[in-house]
């Protein structure tokens, strides 16, 4: 009987044992989940994207009955607005049509230029569009879950694009669900360039709905209501895109208010430009606009220092 | 005289046994859906926060410290957030609460609010540290409080909630 009671009296301990130590335990595994999800190897891409693929169908379920009050609350907005609205568009329309002379006129003269210069236009974008069934990430992430995958071809540094402008870029791909990077998360950085202006920066998102204009070159004019667009550098999305109009400017902060609005995505657009294989990853792209801006920020500053500062003299020898 | 129970009544038990780590992990699940109300998405109330605080207080046993660990993992895999960020909020809010659950036993409902208080803003400012500290990632402070006094706020509603289900669905046990 004694013996038999020994194994028992040690699994009591054992497990008195594990108990006291597996809350420490799981805190250092929390601990150690963080540092595996910075590193952001295969392993957790791959988790995100499972979960992605199973809680999309869920997901989006969940957010039908938030969907259907925030439409019933929209028709009632539109309803009472509806007079203003009506004269608003009205105006619009005309404006729109003048527009579209000019539109009309300019495509007829770029057509002969570039039959004139032998001009090659740049690949055909193919897109379609998605539905958006989850939106997430609270004050620490800004991102989408859009409900197709790598089986509808979608891959892995896509441009996502909303009617008003960018939305963002896929950063994770599953079978049947993607996640997109919203341009406002913290972890976002587009080479953009002032539409008039044609000053080039870095669009860095900072988890608020504004995110900011850096590497912005010294003495550039930057004014509230200058259109934000990408510029082409980098080779990830293509020049022109509308991101924003300036917001803000004070004291070297540059905000930019982005065309698409978060909370209205219902449908998006995943546009392949054909800019295959210059996206390694998210951070590398990030890493090299951030590299080229400021690298040109820095010759502008060299040139400037050397416009600037008087000739040397002429020794005195060579002087007669 | 021992009562065999049947298998309705044995799988009657499991459900109950489950039910509560199930209703934090479908909050989990909701973290992740579009609220669509304007500017929302940014401050939404750490909802499994809620449930992970309730259970600890009211039945500590029914929701364990590896059951919030799976929840906070589920949580930053389905929302995007930086992985174990939830999960280390979760599982100290659970290991430091069940172990002051002596305190909170037969006490009214407003010490239970304002205790939540004291946690949603330790979590929201501990979080915010261990992201700029372990991650380099500086999110914006106003926007973790006011994630906290929105969670502050939805209490009330998310403890109604689980009380229904802990006084009708779990009282059996």
């Amino acid at each position: 009987m004694k013996s038999g009671a020994v194994p028992g009296g040690r699994w009591q301990t054992a497990r008195q044992f594990v108990q006291r130590f597996a809350s420490v335990a799981l805190v250092i595994l929390a601990f150690v989940a963080m540092l595996v999800g910075k590193a952001d190897t295969v392993l957790v891409e791959r988790a995100r994207s499972v979960v992605a693929d199973l809680m999309a169908p869920v997901v989006r379920a969940l957010s039908q009955p938030a969907g259907a009050l925030s439409e019933v609350a929209d028709n009632i907005r539109d309803l009472a607005n509806l007079r203003a609205e009506n004269a608003r568009l009205r105006d619009e329309n005309a404006q729109l049509l003048r527009w579209r002379d000019v539109a009309r006129q300019f495509e007829a003269e770029n057509r002969e230029f570039r039959s004139l210069l032998d001009y090659r236009p740049p690949p055909e974008a193919t897109s379609f569009s998605v539905r958006v069934v989850g939106d997430s990430g609270g004050a620490f992430a800004h991102s989408l879950l859009i409900a197709a995958g790598s089986r509808d071809t979608v891959r892995k540094g896509m441009a996502v694009l909303s009617g008003e402008g960018m939305v963002g870029r896929v950063v994770q791909v599953g079978h049947r669900a993607s996640r997109v990077l919203l341009i406002t998360d913290i972890n976002s950085r587009i080479p953009v360039v002032l539409e008039t202006t044609r000053t080039r920066a870095i669009l860095a998102g900072n988890n608020t709905d504004k995110p900011r204009l850096i590497f912005v070159p010294a003495g550039a004019r930057v004014s509230p209501g200058d259109r934000v667009v990408t510029s082409g550098h980098s080779g990830a999305l293509p020049p022109g895109l509308p991101v924003g109009v300036i917001s803000s400017v004070e004291d070297q902060v540059i905000r930019v208010q982005p065309f698409m609005d978060r909370e209205r995505l219902e449908l998006v657009r995943v546009v392949d430009y054909g800019l295959n294989g210059i996206l390694g990853s998210l951070d590398d792209e990030s890493r090299t606009a951030q590299a080229q801006a400021l690298k040109e920020a820095r010759e502008r500053g060299k040139a400037r220092r050397q416009k600037d500062s008087p000739a040397p003299a002429a020794p005195e020898a060579a002087q007669p | 005289m021992i009562i065999e129970k049947t298998f309705g009544e044995k799988l009657a038990a499991v459900l109950r046994q489950i039910l509560p780590t199930g209703i934090a992990l479908a909050s989990a699940v909701f973290m992740g859906t579009q609220t669509r109300v304007p500017g929302l998405a940014s401050v939404l109330p750490d909802l499994p926060l809620i449930v992970v605080y309730y259970w600890s207080v009211v039945r500590p046993q029914s929701l364990g410290a590896g059951s919030a660990f799976a929840i906070g993992i589920l949580q930053d895999l389905v929302t995007g957030l930086p992985l174990g960020l939830s999960a280390m909020a979760l599982v100290a809010t659970r290991i430091v609460i069940a172990r002051q659950s002596r305190f909170f036993i037969g006490k009214s409902f407003w010490v239970y609010w304002w205790g939540y208080a004291v946690v949603v803003l330790a979590v929201g400012l501990g979080q915010w540290l261990l992201a700029l500290v372990v991650l380099g990632l500086k999110a914006p402070i106003l926007q973790v409080l006011a994630a906290a006094v929105l969670g502050f706020g939805v209490f009330p509603l998310v403890y109604w909630l689980c009380d229904r289900i802990e006084r009708h669905v779990l009282a059996e046990d």
